[in-house]
């Protein structure tokens, strides 16, 4: 296994309006598991199969949005490579150092050229998804998997102005590859999305008017079987969804919906497998319908307008 | 049950206390340009200017209103509740387009 830099999207800290109601959504609904609450009110969720200690932060606030997201990098020794790099780029880097965030080893802190906060880590405490390490099994017991069956955090998709820049970050610095772009009609990238796995993409970005917005982060699901059942929670509970149907650009079959303070949110299964020898995909802003949503081949207003 | 008029439709729209008004102002949205969003106060797509009438609000975010614009009748519709007949303007959809 070659994957020895950038591991995948570790962490996301998302603003909530109403803790409670967020609590119920993200706990009890999507199914993650609620794993402490600190000090300072911030609750910290992981998925079941995640085997760090969490993926998900949520902080109160009077309005949602994104606070940071991070990625886990292979070992310490590559985040010393990486800072050198990231300042050698141009941003300016400050250290977070070993326990200051919760469970959590050293981490760089930078903002990217479309205004987010991002963080590398390369060590968070292994909490491990209840199965063990020495004959595992495949099934946790009864409760573990619940709500929509969540495995983990997968990627999210940010937007902001430079969104060329930030992309330029993560291929030359970070080694991720290109695998879709959509362009505008002079071939210019306005959407890219960037791997560091095998999987179509671990983070997007696109331009946007403002600095630091939010489009949504992302779970992982194992089936379309869960996808159905997911979906059938989200009914029930009311939760409004803007899309459900399947992405041209990365294959994946998609639910986008809200939380209770106006982020978005997808869960996905299915999707191609990314090796880097594999062409980048281009997309054309004249065919941006089946691009994003290619059953219905119709792009809701606001998907590509709300943000946070 | 409150009627809602929209700057520049004949259209009335029907409300209650109980639901926020974008439920009803989406119900005409091929006479006018309301759109709808996050539908939870965060998105801000769903901007409108209450010009007559009372309402009460939920959560909205700091992002896109604060106390001063609510004073001066600047809303997210589906954050906000009726309390007598309104006369609404639909905002201008909020600059924050993507691509």
């Amino acid at each position: 296994m070659s994957m020895r830099g950038v591991l995948r999207l570790g962490e996301v800290q998302i603003r909530v309006m109403d803790m409670e109601a967020a609590k119920t959504h993200y706990g009890k609904w999507m199914g993650l598991i609620e794993m402490h609450t600190d000090e300072n009110g911030l609750v910290y969720y992981k998925a079941w199969d995640e085997k760090d200690h969490h993926s998900v932060i949520l902080r109160h606030s009077d309005k949602p949005g994104l606070d940071h997201f991070a990625f886990k990098v292979y070992d310490d020794e590559t985040l010393t490579k990486l800072r050198s790099g990231i300042e050698k780029f141009g941003i300016e880097v400050t250290e977070i150092p070993k326990g200051d965030l919760y469970k959590s080893g050293r981490r760089l802190k930078f903002f990217l050229p479309t205004g987010q906060e991002m963080h590398l880590y390369a060590e968070k405490e292994y909490v491990g998804n209840t199965l063990g390490e020495i004959n595992p099994g495949v099934l946790p017991d009864e409760g573990v998997i619940r709500g929509f069956r969540i495995n983990g955090l997968d990627h999210c998709f940010i937007a902001g102005p430079n969104a060329k820049e930030s992309i330029r970050l993560f291929l030359e610095v970070f080694e991720f590859d290109l695998t879709e772009k959509v362009v505008d009609e002079n071939g210019e990238p306005r959407l890219m999305f960037v791997s560091c796995s095998t999987r179509a993409h671990d983070i997007a970005i696109a331009e946007g008017p403002e600095l630091g917005l939010f489009h949504h982060a992302s779970f992982r699901l194992d089936s379309t079987q869960d996808h159905v059942h997911a979906s059938d929670l989200i009914g029930k509970y009311n939760i409004p969804v803007e899309m459900i149907d399947r992405h041209g650009v990365t294959r994946v079959k998609t639910v986008y919906y809200f939380d209770p303070s106006g982020n978005r949110n997808e869960i996905f299964c299915d999707g191609y497998t990314w090796y880097p020898d594999s062409p980048t995909l281009t997309w054309t802003m004249d065919n941006i319908e089946p691009a994003a949503f290619s059953q219905a081949r119709y792009v809701p207003e606001s998907f590509f307008v709300s943000m946070t | 049950m409150y009627k809602i008029k929209v700057l520049g439709s004949d259209l009335l729209q029907t409300t209650t206390s109980n639901e926020p008004i974008l439920n009803a102002l989406i119900k005409g949205r091929k006479e006018y340009p309301i759109s709808s969003g996050c539908k939870k106060g965060g998105c801000g797509i769903c901007k409108v200017r209450v010009i007559d009438g009372s309402f009460d609000t939920g959560n909205m975010s700091a992002s896109h209103v604060n106390n001063d614009l609510v004073e001066n009748g600047i809303v997210l519709a589906c954050q906000t509740f009726a309390c007598s007949d309104l006369t609404v303007e639909i905002l201008p959809i909020n600059k924050r387009r993507m691509g």
